[in-house]
């Protein structure tokens, strides 16, 4: 089920830290699909120590269509929405 | 001898670069890339083994998760150690520094979400014999302040993901002190 974030993140590893923990809890159930997101993020290049903002926002509209293996969506629209937010503050604040 | 199908879940734990990812292709399909891609979140693999006990042959089903390694992404690592039964913690014998991170971050914070559960020490990359900078007793003093739940301290190997040195037997190890966990040795 969607949550909000608790608490916001003050970088954009703990930003991409949030997102990819998501990813984790919300298809680790599904093993292969799990492990098919996890490649495919992988393909986008982005440096897990210093993430590019514009990596993480392919990471973000990514991750917006990420399905569990019932059809539903992994994310709601108002994390995808929260995460876009972020990614612009913390962009602004670099 | 009776049969018995176990299916338990283990992680691979340390440093970005370690050999991580090498050390389960190496276990699971025999093979060995040069090519480093950094994992990004988890990624499971896995691979049946057996085990002879005294009174049944035990086949183990070995999910194996392999996870990233920057100690930045406490939240993927935390939500990954809860709930798997057992972890390959991982140390490069060519920087010292991924050992320290081991006693520092890595065995700690597992045993705090997944418990005491079986840990077995792979010390990597041993076919650099030019550039080792970590000696054995540096890794059991280590080992020395970290009990598992059997009150033993973690077992070690020195392994090579390239050559496939002690790989095999250190996963196989793991898969031991997870059926005697189990009660099945």
């Amino acid at each position: 089920m969607a949550k909000k974030m608790k608490r916001q993140p003050e970088t954009l590893v703990e930003l991409m830290d949030i997102i990819l923990s998501r990813v984790c809890r919300g298809l680790k159930s599904s093993r292969h699909l799990l492990a098919d997101a996890c490649t495919e993020m992988e393909g986008f290049g982005i440096d897990p120590d210093a993430p590019e903002p514009e990596k993480l926002e392919i990471l973000i509209n990514y991750v917006e269509n990420l399905r569990d293996e019932d059809g539903n969506m992994v994310f709601s629209a108002v994390e995808i929405q929260e995460y876009r937010t972020q990614l612009r503050k913390l962009t602004r604040r670099k | 001898m009776q049969t018995k199908n176990v299916i338990k879940s283990v992680i691979m734990l340390g440093d970005a670069a370690v050999g991580k990812t090498s050390l389960v292709r190496r276990f699971v399909v025999d093979q060995f890339d040069d090519t480093y891609i950094t994992t990004l979140g988890a990624k499971p693999m896995e691979k049946d083994i057996r085990i002879v006990g005294k009174d049944a042959i035990i086949e183990l089903r070995m999910i194996i998760w392999d996870i990233m390694g920057q100690k930045d992404y406490e939240r993927v690592h935390r939500d990954m150690f809860e709930g798997v039964n057992g972890g390959i913690i991982v140390c490069d014998v060519t920087k010292p520094e991924t050992l320290k991170n081991l006693g520092e971050y890595w065995i700690p914070t597992f045993f705090e979400y997944a418990g005491k559960v079986p840990l077995v020490l792979m010390a990597n990359k041993i076919d650099l014999k030019e550039q080792l900078k970590i000696e054995i007793k540096d890794i059991q003093a280590l080992l020395a302040s970290f009990q598992m739940k059997d009150g033993c301290s973690p077992p070690f190997y020195l392994t090579s993901a390239k050559t496939g040195e002690n790989v095999q037997v250190g996963f196989e190890k793991l898969g031991e002190l997870l059926a005697r966990d189990m009660g099945l040795l």
